[in-house]
């Protein structure tokens, strides 16, 4: 699943470590989201979703 | 909506500790006299130095939980969801390994092969398994 985690981020003006923070995750979890080595769970991507208040298929494909 | 442990209450972290502050020295006086050797001295510092680290883990954890390793959040409970993954991955290849490996030892031992010796080098292959399992799982998530 690709994202745009990053985009949004960087956009905000958030850390990787701020983001965690405000989702009560790991930088480290942030870091794998971003380049697409973990795919979160739903409870998480909803999460990331409301935070820049966006849908969550606004911010996550499914890769063709 | 975090998907973070939320950690063990304060309550039962003590009461693992005491079990295992209690656990320890039982250990030790049943293996001084009952076990060959000096086995009650390895399981002391063996011990002792599994509780100073696992105290250190814990420690950093709560202190800086944005700069420890995924094996400390997982040791202090503060993991989140990706870092329970990981933890699951490395168990699930430990058992997938467990079972042949008991099963060539239980063989060995069988044919002839010292007991002592085999089931030491299964422990010491068995946590080596576990070990690289986790660290090829957090450099994969």
């Amino acid at each position: 699943v690709r994202n745009d985690v990053r985009q949004l981020r960087e956009t905000a003006g958030l850390s990787q470590a701020g983001l965690g923070a405000a989702l009560g995750v790991s930088r480290q979890t942030i870091i794998s989201i971003e380049n697409g080595r973990y795919d979160p769970s739903l409870p998480l991507a909803i999460a990331i979703a409301r935070y820049f208040g966006r849908p969550v298929e606004e911010i996550f494909h499914v890769d063709p | 909506m975090s998907t973070r442990d939320s950690g063990s209450p304060l309550h039962r972290r003590v009461a693992t500790l005491l079990f295992a502050l209690a656990l320890l020295p039982t250990a030790v006086l049943f293996l001084r006299r009952y076990a060959p050797g000096d086995m009650w001295l390895g399981c002391l510092v063996g011990g002792l130095v599994t509780l100073l680290l696992l105290g250190v883990a814990a420690h950093r954890a709560r202190r800086s939980p944005q700069t420890v390793t995924t094996a400390e959040r997982i040791v202090a409970s503060h993991g989140d969801e990706r870092d329970r993954t990981v933890r699951n991955r490395a168990l699930a290849s430990l058992g997938v390994a467990a079972i042949p490996l008991t099963s060539v030892a239980a063989v060995a031992v069988a044919v002839g092969t010292p007991a002592a010796a085999t089931l030491t080098l299964l422990l010491w292959t068995l946590l080596a398994v576990v070990v690289t399992a986790f660290l090829r799982a957090d450099r994969a998530l």
